[in-house]
């Protein structure tokens, strides 16, 4: 029956087509899927502090990625031999390279932090402007805490 | 569905799933280690010895932890590397080629691990 109805509807809008008087000029050209904004528009955007959580927290992976070779270097010389573990102990001491593992080790503190927000909005929470608004500036306290102490526990 | 070669498990869902999964493993090992560091370095150890920390990493156990350690670290880097990879790197040639040269690297930390902890 629907069937029949709609193409009732249908043979109607084909009919009364030819009596429309065709535009000449379309005024407004139809969207057909998702469009890219101008890069520079994104410089005035004021970004929702969820966003920055996010984009954060995609920023320390990479960090994160890249450091694997050097902790491995490091894993690997620390259980090779009595000497070579104390020259990790040694390189570890030095004043730059303290800044580089308080450094890395926010960067894994800021990546947990968000991960488990991450986890805890996949279990349903936090899904409210508001309540998302909260929870990203809460991650953002937990974690500058604990950054914070890291920073007493090398120092 | 769409499903795509170069993505861990070719099914997003699945992907989101590991994702989620190697992450707990991957924090709850990082915890342990954490903890570890912190008992020893603190209070009357002040420093951690060679003799504690080649003694934690002899134990089978803790072996076998530090590879499936590694084995949940390799999945979450590849499908947070792929997802990465495949918002921002739009030439599909560049794209795969890098990500090819990742999965190297992901072969090449498992048994870099692995030879250090059986050596």
């Amino acid at each position: 029956m629907s069937d029949k109805n709609s193409n009732k509807n249908s043979k109607k809008t084909i009919n009364k087509e030819p009596n429309k008087e065709p535009n000449k000029e379309p005024i407004k050209k139809h969207i057909t899927g998702p469009t890219n904004i101008g890069i520079l528009s994104l410089i005035n955007y004021q970004f929702p502090i969820q966003a920055i959580v996010s984009i954060l927290h995609r920023i320390s992976g990479v960090i994160l990625f890249i450091f694997i070779p050097i902790v491995l270097w490091a894993f690997d010389n620390s259980l090779y031999s009595h000497k070579t573990f104390h020259t990790v102990i040694n390189v570890f001491n030095n004043g730059g390279v303290e800044f580089v593992i308080w450094f890395f080790a926010s960067m894994l503190i800021w990546h947990m932090c968000a991960g488990i927000k991450h986890l805890i909005m996949d279990l349903g929470h936090f899904e409210t402007k508001t309540s998302s608004r909260i929870a990203s500036y809460m991650c953002i306290a937990i974690a500058a805490a604990l950054i914070a102490l890291l920073g007493v526990w090398i120092w | 569905m769409v499903k795509s070669i170069s993505s861990l498990t070719n099914s997003g869902v699945h992907d989101w799933l590991w994702q989620r999964l190697s992450a707990i493993v991957v924090a709850a090992y990082t915890l342990f280690i954490f903890l570890f560091l912190l008992i020893n370095t603190l209070g009357s150890a002040n420093n951690l010895s060679y003799a504690t920390w080649h003694g934690l990493f002899g134990m089978l156990w803790m072996k076998i932890a530090t590879v499936i350690f590694m084995v949940a670290l390799i999945v979450h880097i590849w499908i947070g590397i792929w997802t990465v990879l495949t918002d921002y790197v739009h030439c599909a040639f560049i794209r795969n080629t890098l990500l090819f040269l990742f999965n190297i690297g992901y072969l090449i930390y498992l048994i870099w691990t692995i030879s250090i902890l059986w050596r």
